[in-house]
């Protein structure tokens, strides 16, 4: 574009300007990639292979997760089957750091083994979870009462729970 | 002067301008992944995220490279030019955000592309205002004023809200997003009284609507 006249190379740049904005306006981009349900399944494996839960608490032996028919099979979302452990693993740590039960050094060694994971992976906790609760669990704040009252709910309707619990 | 002298003297121009896109380009990125960086940073620095996150000061940036790229260009065609510089700025500084992202959580491009793609959009219509802003705030007349304040008009709501939260967002958002957006208003130095009141207006007129309309804008948004 350095050797066109002036006019042409800025009616060149506006064109490619206009081409890049119009192409995220019109394009939705590619698809994104999905799972079928046994692609959950593995990927719920492989995550809970690398995370330990807190005392008291284990890995569902069987999963169930939908797989629709052979006409309209279900698609999932890539990370699904991850996210889905770690909604577990969570539970069983922050439910075990925010319980009236216990010692609060054992509560604050239970928050502990979340922070790490929750400062690498920024993004999917920013996500599967507000930034509330990271910050009381990355300080190590056993007391907040916003960390206990989501922990309470997301467990509660997750239908996690330690296996004292399970039927 | 001769016509070689003038052939040198268009294609030092050229040259110049060329060099004003590309580096802007380069600012642009540059921004773009200190601003991520900052989004990144979890927990005791919530502050730091939410610059990282914010909108404000880094147009604010690229308004003032943009401004300083009209000031060292000939009138002809400046606004398109400048516009074009500015585009350079936004586009990097936006991908350079969102790549950053991507790579550092390990998400496909499928999954940044949502979230980026709206943005770009917004590239092309605010580049062409930014251009026109940064150049005619050269001017020293009432136009120059009122497109002088504007940095600080779309400021106001991003200032007002992380002043609201108070303790680290004063010191971390508040105070840098002012300081940033104000120094187009150095300008004023030399401009009469009345050009204060002229900036204190526009800034009410730009900075409320705007709070109203947005008070919660980011690029996570």
């Amino acid at each position: 574009m350095l050797a066109l006249p002036p006019r042409l190379a800025l009616f060149s740049a506006a064109a490619v300007i206009v081409a890049v904005s119009g192409t995220a306006l019109v394009w939705d981009g590619p698809a994104a990639p999905s799972w079928s349900a046994d692609g959950v399944v593995a990927e719920y494996r492989s995550e809970a292979g690398r995370l330990k839960l807190a005392p008291g608490w284990s890995w569902p032996k069987e999963l169930v997760i939908d797989a629709g028919t052979r006409e309209e099979p279900m698609h999932y979302g890539k990370g699904s089957g991850t996210e889905m452990a770690e909604h577990r693993w969570f539970c069983s740590w922050a439910t075990r750091a925010t319980s009236k039960t216990l010692s609060p050094s054992v509560r604050r060694e239970a928050l502990k083994r979340l922070s790490p994971i929750m400062r690498d992976r920024a993004f999917m906790f920013s996500r599967s979870f507000p930034e509330v609760i990271v910050t009381p669990v990355l300080r190590g704040d056993v007391e907040d009462k916003e960390l206990r009252d989501f922990t309470s709910a997301l467990c509660r309707t997750l239908q996690v729970a330690p296996d004292s619990e399970r039927e | 002067m001769t016509t070689q002298t003038q052939t040198r003297t268009i294609e030092r121009r050229r040259l110049s301008i060329w060099l004003a896109i590309v580096g802007l380009g380069c600012a642009g990125a540059i921004t773009g992944l200190i601003a991520q960086h900052l989004r990144q940073r979890l927990g005791a620095d919530e502050a730091f995220m939410a610059l990282g996150g914010s909108t404000a000061i880094w147009v604010s940036i690229g308004f003032l490279l943009a401004r300083w790229t009209a000031s060292a260009r000939p009138t002809r065609d400046r606004v398109a030019w400048v516009s074009v510089a500015a585009a350079a700025y936004l586009f990097a500084w936006l991908i350079a955000y969102h790549m950053l992202l991507g790579h550092r959580d390990h998400l496909d491009f499928a999954q940044v592309w949502p979230q980026m793609r709206y943005w770009l959009v917004a590239v092309a219509p605010a580049c062409l205002v930014l251009g026109y802003i940064a150049t005619e705030s050269l001017r020293k007349d009432l136009l120059g004023d009122i497109c002088l304040a504007l940095p600080l008009g779309w400021s106001l709501s991003e200032i007002y809200s992380s002043f609201r939260v108070g303790g680290s967002h004063i010191a971390v958002v508040s105070i840098p997003t002012l300081l940033v957006a104000s120094l187009p208003l150095l300008a004023l130095r030399r401009r009469p009284k009345w050009s204060l009141l002229v900036v204190v207006a526009v800034v009410l007129v730009v900075g409320v609507p705007f709070h109203l309309l947005y008070p919660h804008l980011s690029l996570d948004a």
